[in-house]
């Protein structure tokens, strides 16, 4: 047997760790030996002695520092850990195990979260990853080539599209259901997300279609001020799946995708309006916008606040004019415009407060250009934007305050440039006035045939007949464009048999002409 | 009383609430064994902290074949480790009882009785805070948290054997140290 004192046995004996042989041969000891007796004896005093220690407690619940503490950690590091802390040396993360721990459901919510915090960040400033196709409000000659394919194909192969479209939109509802309890809540998710998620995911290139870890979304997702220092502006393939934020992937018109050429896009405007059941019948604000021949893209939100996509093209794909359903109901309509046709819209809204029940003029903050517009405004609109929306913009300010855009020149005030731009501009159009032929003209005046290959007979036809006009732009709008996100809704009750069915509502604007 | 494995999964399957229970759970005990380790209140409540947000992230990759507790100890033993070598703190009797804090007021004894147990505690903690990390660490486990010889092997990854032996000569140089107070206190 060992030196009493350094026999451990006499500890183990103390704390009761002993197998039945060990505690036997410690007994004999201890009835042998008055050293370990003695030993053992100061050894259940130590003991005491520190058991008996005054506890220490932690005077507050620290679960709340926890938690947000943990939250920072893995919204800046979502999936992949740096150090292995259950063991002092680093441990190799194997792809697996990142793999694996993207896809549990705690890493998704705290993805998700990462992401919803990337967009509204984004919410204002944010270029798109997919190339455009230009529209034009109530354009007659305006193909959407994904309708017209539809349309050419067989009843098969278009239900078939029309699932993929489907599951789409399911995937932009998973994104809008972050939806407020109360209406008003709901229609400013309607109103931040088609906006927000513009930003969040990155393109993905032709050659590999395929889509990013959900979970690594947040991380490549453009941060607000590379976006505002970009200064280049791109816009959805089409249709309204631009605004659920999807990686692009190749595309369908993968010929037709363009990337828009470098230009200043400063601020997001927002304009609501309460529309009568007449000016909805008649589609009175689509007319102002194909007079204004703003570039637009639209998307719907039910009453529910669910954001869809809407198949509202005819046939021909001829005519993009909401139809409306119900009482209630909001379409969200995304344009990017020059001040002269921004002024234009709200003139021609002022001048129709029959058909324009209330309007609501929300400006940039960022933009003091903007500010003036809220003159515009009259009676009570929609609900104002959540607070949230508002905080949203300040990183746009930020960064506009430290990467002035492209083409505006640092040495000029944007209120100077922009009264130069009105000044410049012809007199704002009004209801009332003939419309004129939609074209599909872009809002820097630069014709999209020029860049955009066409894929089509139909596209070579829409293309052809605006170019000479388009080229002869006037040079006022190259300077300044603005995000625009109106936001309408019907009041008051929509008669039935007062619908308009698609090819009525295509027939408008001919009549009129 | 919802036990550890019900709060995991709710916390894996996505609410965070659940590991704020299992927070408010082991807290305090967790604390009051780093602290000893570390030497301070202060540098002890960051460890705690850090272990949990450390255990949270990390709670995926517990397999659950040993205690949640023992796995929380392992995380905290090792923020803590990782916390001494970065401060290596030299503490005096003065700068103990300084960081150690109030000592819970025990109302029944006379303030002379009192005063000479929170002196006695004070030294106890020195000599604890004297002892190696190997040793330290060992004895914490068994002596204040009260882990069994098996709890404190997972918790430190070490053989059974080498817990025995680390624990017996914690004992033997903290016997050494505290002589005077151990006799008094007899």
């Amino acid at each position: 047997m060992a030196n009493v004192p350094e026999n451990e046995l006499l500890s183990a004996y103390l704390d009761g760790e002993l197998t039945a042989g060990e505690q036997a041969e410690v007994e004999k000891l201890l009835a042998a030996s008055p050293a370990a007796r003695q030993l053992l004896e100061e050894l259940r005093a130590l003991s005491t002695t520190l058991q008996n220690l005054p506890a220490h407690r932690l005077d507050e619940d620290i679960s709340g520092p926890v938690l947000r503490q943990a939250e920072r950690q893995m919204l800046s590091e979502p999936v992949a850990p740096t150090v292995d802390l259950l063991s002092p040396a680093p441990a190799a993360t194997g792809w697996r195990s990142i793999v694996r721990r993207a896809l549990t459901p705690r890493a998704l919510v705290w993805s998700g979260t990462a992401v919803a915090v990337a967009v509204m960040l984004a919410i204002t400033n944010s270029p798109l990853d997919e190339p455009p196709v230009e529209r034009v409000a109530m354009a007659p000659k305006a193909v959407d080539r994904s309708v017209a394919e539809k349309s050419m194909a067989t009843p098969s192969i278009r239900a078939a599209a029309e699932a993929t479209d489907e599951a789409e939109l399911r995937e932009g509802d998973a994104v809008s259901e972050m939806e407020a309890p109360d209406a008003e809540a709901k229609l400013d998710d309607a109103v931040a997300m088609p906006t927000m998620s513009k930003a969040a995911p990155p393109p993905a290139p032709k050659t590999a279609p395929t889509r990013p870890p959900r979970a690594a979304v947040a991380k490549k997702a453009p941060s607000p001020s590379v976006v505002a220092k970009s200064g280049i502006v791109r816009k959805g393939k089409g249709g309204s799946s631009a605004f659920f934020g999807r990686a692009g992937g190749a595309a369908p018109g993968g010929q037709a995708q363009q990337l828009r050429g470098t230009q200043a896009i400063q601020g997001v405007l927002v304009v609501r309006c309460d529309i009568s059941p007449e000016a909805a019948r008649d589609q009175t604000f689509d007319r102002i916008l194909a007079s204004q021949k703003i570039t637009l893209e639209r998307t719907a939100a039910e009453a529910n606040g669910r954001l869809h996509k809407q198949r509202r093209q005819s046939e021909e794909g001829k005519l993009q004019a909401k139809t409306w359903q119900s009482a209630g109901e909001i379409d969200l309509i995304h344009a990017e415009a020059t001040p002269v046709q921004i002024e234009g819209t709200l003139a021609a809204l002022a001048a129709q407060p029959g058909a324009f029940l209330s309007v609501s003029v929300e400006p940039d903050p960022a933009v003091p250009a903007q500010q003036s517009w809220r003159r515009y405004a009259r009676g009570r609109s929609l609900p104002a934007k959540s607070s949230a929306m508002q905080a949203a913009r300040q990183p746009k300010l930020d960064a506009m305050q430290q990467a002035p855009t492209a083409q505006a020149p640092a040495d000029r005030p944007a209120t100077q440039k922009l009264q130069m731009e009105i000044q410049a501009d012809k007199p704002v159009q009004a209801e009332g006035q003939k419309p004129e032929k939609p074209k599909q003209t872009r809002a820097d005046g630069q014709a999209p045939a020029t860049q955009q290959k066409p894929e089509s007979a139909s596209d070579t036809k829409q293309q052809a007949e605006p170019s000479e006009e388009k080229t002869k732009g006037p040079q006022r709008e190259q300077a300044a464009t603005y995000r625009v996100l109106f936001v309408l809704r019907v009041v008051g009750q929509l008669p039935r048999n007062s619908l308009p069915s698609v090819e009525a509502s295509e027939k408008v604007p001919a009549a009129k002409q | 009383m919802i036990d550890d494995a019900q709060l995991i999964a709710e916390t894996l399957a996505g609410k965070p609430a659940a590991f704020g229970r299992l927070v408010v759970k082991y807290q305090d005990r967790l604390y009051n064994t780093v602290v000893h380790v570390v030497g301070n209140e202060h540098d002890a409540r960051d460890v705690v902290q850090d272990a949990f947000v450390q255990a949270f992230i990390k709670l995926d990759t517990f397999r659950q074949s040993s205690a949640f507790f023992t796995w929380l100890y392992r995380i905290g033993f090792n923020v803590a480790v990782t916390h001494r070598r970065c401060r290596r703190p030299t503490l005096s009797i003065e700068q103990v009882r300084d960081a150690s804090g109030e000592e819970p007021v025990d109302t029944e004894v006379e303030p002379a009785e009192r005063l000479e147990r929170d002196e006695t505690a004070a030294q106890v903690r020195q000599a604890i805070a004297r002892l190696g990390e190997e040793y330290r660490s060992v004895l914490v486990l068994r002596e204040i948290d009260g882990c069994r010889y098996e709890t404190i092997a997972k918790i430190l990854e070490l053989p059974m054997g080498t817990v025995r032996s680390r624990l017996h000569r914690a004992r033997l140089q903290l016997r050494e140290q505290l002589k005077e107070v151990l006799i008094n206190d007899e």
